[in-house]
């Protein structure tokens, strides 16, 4: 087997390495589509790897290559249609930019699987070139064998924190098998670039080493197999609470990070609907609530609270007045337990519950099949008084419920302001808001763009189009911005009443979000901005209104509409004009709202391919430093005086006066006062040359006086050199690799 | 032969790597990452138990052809592996050291079954004389992911010499211009030797040889029949006087003056000239016999010590003087020098008569040297590379001056 052969053998299973890391995806997927696109953008960069390398390419000719033809490869899977008979052109840029945002949202805020939705699979294309063409350049470039696993390897860890806990010993084991035999046969490709075969039959010693591999493979295989599940602690969840909270047996506060549960609200909505996820047996007709999202940073709202055991902070036997359900959880793969606001006591053992908002946590992954009993406390009628009576002051615990980010945008905020102005009390600012969505100029439609973040209220806003997920966000963060305490409920409609059981059999198109807003005396208010109907995420009207039973109470909010017909009068006389005052408030904002979102997200791909750059050439640097260091300071007189001589060649090839390699020292030296090096340099080279051929080849160790001599003359030629250049120059020197 | 087990860089990088993995997978609590761990871990155990549990079963044999090259010339190493045992042998890294390690030829040796052998050769670099030594070789047996090895060092160590570079030059005055074969076996001219002569040097005694040319005396102290080598009255003896003062070479000069001793070396024996080379510091480098009997063997031996000869000795030109002195009653005398100032320069050449020519050679000329001429001396300047050259010319300018001064 040649050299270039064993080469060839070890990026063939450097390239089905990447191509295992890839599709190690497959559990963040729901389904295999993702395969085929990813198996070609995991072999892009190797193949172009390696005809970079018979064609002896230049480091950045490969990089620019790549990424055009990737570029090109994703352009033509992702967005095709942007692509003029498959050129890309302008459009293709902010399309795949457009997709690249939507699946950056999924991935901040999806729990898998997620569906393969072309900005998912664009995010996971990108990331899966970069680890191709990484490790590539690790693997033949810089010789790094362990170094050239790494970047799979983080591929496939990025996959298995992320992904779902199916076949994850399969996928490590198959992993684990190609990185093996790649371990192999680069081994055996750099013994053979740096060494030569004796005659002999070589066919017998790459069967030697296949039979030793895959035995010695093959144990620690089976031992990894065996040994890992049986370690001590390996079952358990993570000690690192990258996406959820604490071990259950846990007590005392615990910290509760969690991605938000309002993302996959459409998936839910759409695929599927009709599943049942959970029955409750219950006295009336009440949103089944699993979680309520209390911080909205721009993007995504979401939950940041202290979650604590539920015999902590809930009662177990059935307070005065409280409601009762009675849950019997069938498909519900989440932590999150259904039940309706506000929980006081309930028969769980060791679940957790985030008590600001009511939250209950379930310590499991998943509670399928788990039935339990929870009493909540639901809201009573308002009266008039009460009404009145919301004026009061918001509390200072509350305030990180006002908390909006600094980017949002202002034409928002104003068109809030101008939705409440006629309003007198919070109940009534916040019934105003509820109307604005309810006048009909809002259509419910599932099909519209994903996502609460400012720049989706915006578009939301301006579109008029959207589903829960939005018509709830947007109310809670209009309602931040006129001073409510508001948050994003995330739960279920009622379902459907089943008179047999006595039930309501709750499904996927039952999935819902709505706001509450904080008012005082009252407390956390449910509002249900959404258009009542028929479609997945709508209820029926029935529930979800702020109660009104009492009849003082009901003429106020009757006249409420009354309040805010004025302002909805206003909006319906002219909507064109309000589009225009929109973009008037924030022309930035409304005009390009959608794009703006997009172009941060390309820069932040721009921003961390340099960031990859400027860490390249640091590195490069860095190494070009030691280097000198270390010729420095060799104890070994002959090495050091060689290295003061690679030194002045170095700088001579950095100040553009690359050495002949089939020249002598001495005529290397003469041969630079020709090509016009400065004078000095050329005559410290002289002596260095002397130097260097005699530390090479006389048997006489070089004194310390001729190491002294030596690196004398490496520093006149660098002082020589770096006379009369300016800074730039010289940085441009250093960075030179 | 020593051996060693140990882990590779590799090796212990990834035993790292493995605790990292085993407590990130703790940390982020996905099995995944813990099999990983152990897997890796195993690996690394697993390597180094089956490194360890490998033996020794080649052999290794070395040839070097010859083992005497001049710069320049070509030199080989053969290694031949073979494995004699009965048990197969895995692959290896064989690794033969040259020059203590500043060089290395590195070779693969594929798997051997019993009886086979593998066979590599590589060149010598001849580009500077010297005596090096060429091995030990080093055997290197790694596992198939490169994670751990054992190493035995095999072979006895060898030497090659690199004699210096030996130029074609016309023949000095006073030497026959005639070739002699170069053959060991070129016929013998005996003069008749003449009891209480002289004797130049003493040798073992070869079928052939006369009885009466026994030396009995050296004969009765060693135990072996030694003959005398006689030096013929009517026959000129040369002397090469190589400079070693340390002040009076440089690096390039100094080699440039050892190329040039080996070269005249070369002429003379060629020439069936006896000779004898001497240094300044009073060390003599070799004496070949009458008519050069034995030229050959001891032109070798010359030749080898040429290829050590460093500077060293004084730097004083008096005691340089005075071998020239005793040298010049001789014969022909061939100074080759380094840096000489203009009165050494006219000292050495005083030392020449028309009866004993004298040849100074200067590696370096020293600033305000000329060369004078005087009877019987024939100076040539050999700085820069030119040695060469500048001899031909010499010779011709002093054959032709020679020839007018006979019309």
């Amino acid at each position: 087997m040649t050299a270039s052969r064993s080469t060839l053998y070890a990026a063939c299973a450097l390239t089905a390495l990447t191509i295992a890391a890839a599709l190690g995806l497959g559990r963040v997927f729901a389904d295999g589509s993702f395969a085929l696109p990813m198996i070609g953008v995991a072999l892009l960069p190797h193949v172009i790897g390696a005809v970079a390398r018979a064609r002896r390419w230049h480091g950045a000719v490969l990089i620019l290559v790549t990424i055009v033809i990737v570029l090109l490869y994703v352009a033509w899977v992702v967005a095709p249609s942007s692509t003029t008979y498959g050129v890309p052109g302008a459009g293709t840029i902010e399309a795949l930019a457009h997709r690249l945002a939507d699946g950056w949202h999924v991935f901040r805020t999806g729990r898998s699987p997620v569906p393969v939705a072309d900005g998912v699979l664009l995010l996971c294309m990108v990331l899966t070139a970069i680890v191709a063409a990484t490790a590539d350049a690790l693997a033949f470039r810089s010789e790094a064998t362990l170094a050239a696993i790494v970047p799979s390897l983080l591929l496939f860890v990025f996959a298995s924190t992320l992904g779902t806990t199916e076949l994850r010993t399969a996928t490590t084991i198959g992993y684990s098998i190609v990185a093996l035999v790649f371990l192999m046969l680069q081994n055996q490709a750099l013994l053979e670039r740096h060494r030569s075969w004796c005659s002999g039959r070589r066919l017998r010693s790459q069967a030697t080493i296949v039979n030793v591999a895959a035995w010695v493979g093959g144990v620690a295989l089976l031992t990894g197999i065996v040994i890992a599940p049986a370690l001590p602690g390996s079952g358990d969840g993570p000690l690192l609470g990258y996406k959820s909270f604490g071990g259950s047996t846990a007590t005392g506060p615990t910290n509760f990070r969690t991605l938000s549960p309002l993302v996959d609200l459409r998936a839910r909505l759409t695929e599927q609907p009709d599943v049942e996820l959970f029955r409750v047996a219950a006295p009336q007709r009440l949103y089944w609530r699993i979680a309520a999202l209390d911080r909205f940073d721009g993007t995504v709202w979401g939950i940041e609270s202290q979650a604590r055991d539920v015999s902590e902070a809930l009662r177990r036997d059935r307070p005065a007045g409280t409601v009762r359900q009675r849950f019997t959880i069938t498909q519900l793969s989440d932590q999150w337990l259904p039940a309706a606001f506000e929980p006081k006591a309930t028969d769980l053992e060791d679940a957790r519950v985030v008590p600001e908002s009511g939250t209950l946590v379930a310590p499991d992954r998943t509670i399928s099949g788990l039935t339990y009993r929870v009493d909540s406390r639901v809201a009573a009628a308002t009266t008039a008084e009460e009404i009145r009576a919301t004026r009061a002051a918001v509390p200072s615990r509350l305030q990180s419920s006002l908390e909006l980010p600094d980017s949002f945008p202002v034409s928002v905020r104003r068109t809030a302001q101008r939705i409440v102005a006629g309003a007198s009390t919070p109940y009534e600012q916040a019934k105003a808001l509820q109307d604005f969505f309810l006048d009909g100029s809002f259509t419910y439609d599932l099909n519209g763009p994903s996502g609460s973040s400012s720049n989706a209220i915006v578009n939301f806003l301006r579109s008029k189009r959207g589903f829960c997920e939005q018509f709830a966000g947007s109310f809670a963060a209009m309602a931040r911005a006129v001073g409510l305490p508001a948050r994003v409920a995330v739960g279920f409609a009622p379902g459907v009443y089943d008179t047999n059981s006595g039930a309501f059999s709750v499904r996927a198109r039952d999935a819902h979000a709505w706001p509450e807003v904080w008012l005082a005396g009252l407390g956390w208010t449910q509002f249900e901005p959404t258009p009542a109907g028929s479609e997945p995420g709508q209820a029926d009207g029935t529930v979800g209104q702020p109660a009104t039973t009492n009849p003082a109470a009901a003429t106020t909010v009757t006249s409420a509409p009354t309040s805010s017909t004025t302002v909805a009068g206003s909006r319906s006389s002219s909507s064109l004009r309000r589009e225009s005052e929109v973009q008037a408030g924030s022309p930035v904002g409304a005009s390009t709202g959608s794009s703006e979102q997009h172009w941060a997200i390309l820069g932040g791909v721009a921003a961390l391919a340099l960031l990859f750059a400027a860490g390249w050439i640091v590195m490069r640097a860095a190494r070009k430093i030691r280097r000198r260091t270390r010729r420095r300071h060799t104890t070994i007189p002959a090495h050091s005086v060689a290295g003061a001589w690679q030194d002045a060649l170095e700088r001579l090839t950095d100040a553009g006066l690359p050495p002949s390699r089939t020249l002598t020292p001495h005529e290397q030296a003469s041969g630079y006062a020709r090509r016009g090096a400065p004078a000095e340099a050329t005559a410290s080279l002289q002596d260095l040359a002397d130097l260097y051929a005699r530390a090479g080849w006389s048997r006489r160790e070089p004194t310390d006086e001729d190491v002294t001599r030596a690196w004398s003359d490496a520093d006149s030629v660098r002082d020589a050199l770096a006379e009369g250049t300016n800074g730039a120059e010289r940085v441009r020197r250093a960075l030179k690799l | 032969m020593t051996s060693g087990v140990a882990l590779t860089r590799r090796g212990w990088t990834l035993s790292g790597a493995a605790t990292g993995l085993l407590l990130a997978g703790r940390l982020l609590g996905a099995l995944e990452l813990t099999i990983l761990g152990v897997i890796t871990l195993s690996l690394a155990v697993l390597t180094w138990l089956w490194v360890r549990s490998r033996k020794r079963v080649v052999r290794v044999g070395r040839t070097i052809r010859p083992t005497r090259v001049h710069v320049g010339g070509d030199a080989r190493v053969d290694l031949e592996v073979d494995d004699p045992g009965s048990a197969e042998s895995p692959q290896l890294l064989l690794t033969d050291l040259f020059d203590g390690g500043r060089r290395a030829a590195r070779f693969l040796v594929p798997a051997l079954k019993s009886s086979q052998r593998a066979r590599a050769a590589y060149r010598v670099p001849t580009n500077q004389r010297g005596r090096y030594a060429l091995g030990p070789i080093t055997l290197t047996v790694t596992d198939p992911f490169g994670l751990a090895r054992r190493s035995w060092t095999v072979g006895s160590a060898d030497e090659v010499t690199i004699c210096p570079r030996v130029h074609d030059l016309r023949p000095p005055p006073g030497a026959p211009g005639r070739l002699r074969s170069a053959s060991p076996f070129a016929v013998r001219f005996h003069a008749p030797a003449v009891d209480g002569e002289e004797f130049l040097t003493l040798r073992e005694y070869e079928v052939g040889d006369d009885l009466r040319r026994i030396h009995w005396r050296s004969t009765a102290r060693t135990g072996e029949l030694v003959v005398r080598e006689d030096e013929a009255q009517w026959q000129p003896r040369a002397i090469v006087l190589l400079d070693t003062r340390p002040d009076a070479h440089d690096e390039a000069s100094f080699e440039a003056a050892v190329e040039a001793t080996a070269s005249v070396v070369a002429r003379l024996v060629r020439s069936v000239l006896p000779i004898e080379v001497i240094t300044t510091d009073g060390r003599s480098l070799g004496v070949t016999g009458s008519r050069g009997r034995h030229g050959i063997g001891v032109e070798a031996l010359i030749m080898d010590k040429l290829a050590v000869v460093q500077p060293g000795g004084t730097n004083s030109f008096t005691a340089v003087a005075r071998p020239l002195r005793a040298a010049q009653r001789r014969g022909l005398l061939v100074a080759v020098m380094g840096t000489l100032a203009p009165a050494e320069h006219d000292a050495i050449a005083a030392l020449g008569a028309p009866s004993a020519p004298l040849v100074l050679v200067t590696m370096r000329s020293a600033p305000g040297a000329q060369s004078r001429a005087s009877a019987g001396v024939v100076t040539v300047d050999g700085g820069g590379g030119r040695f060469a050259a500048a001899w031909d010319a010499a010779m011709v300018t002093r054959a032709r001056s020679g020839a007018r001064a006979r019309r």
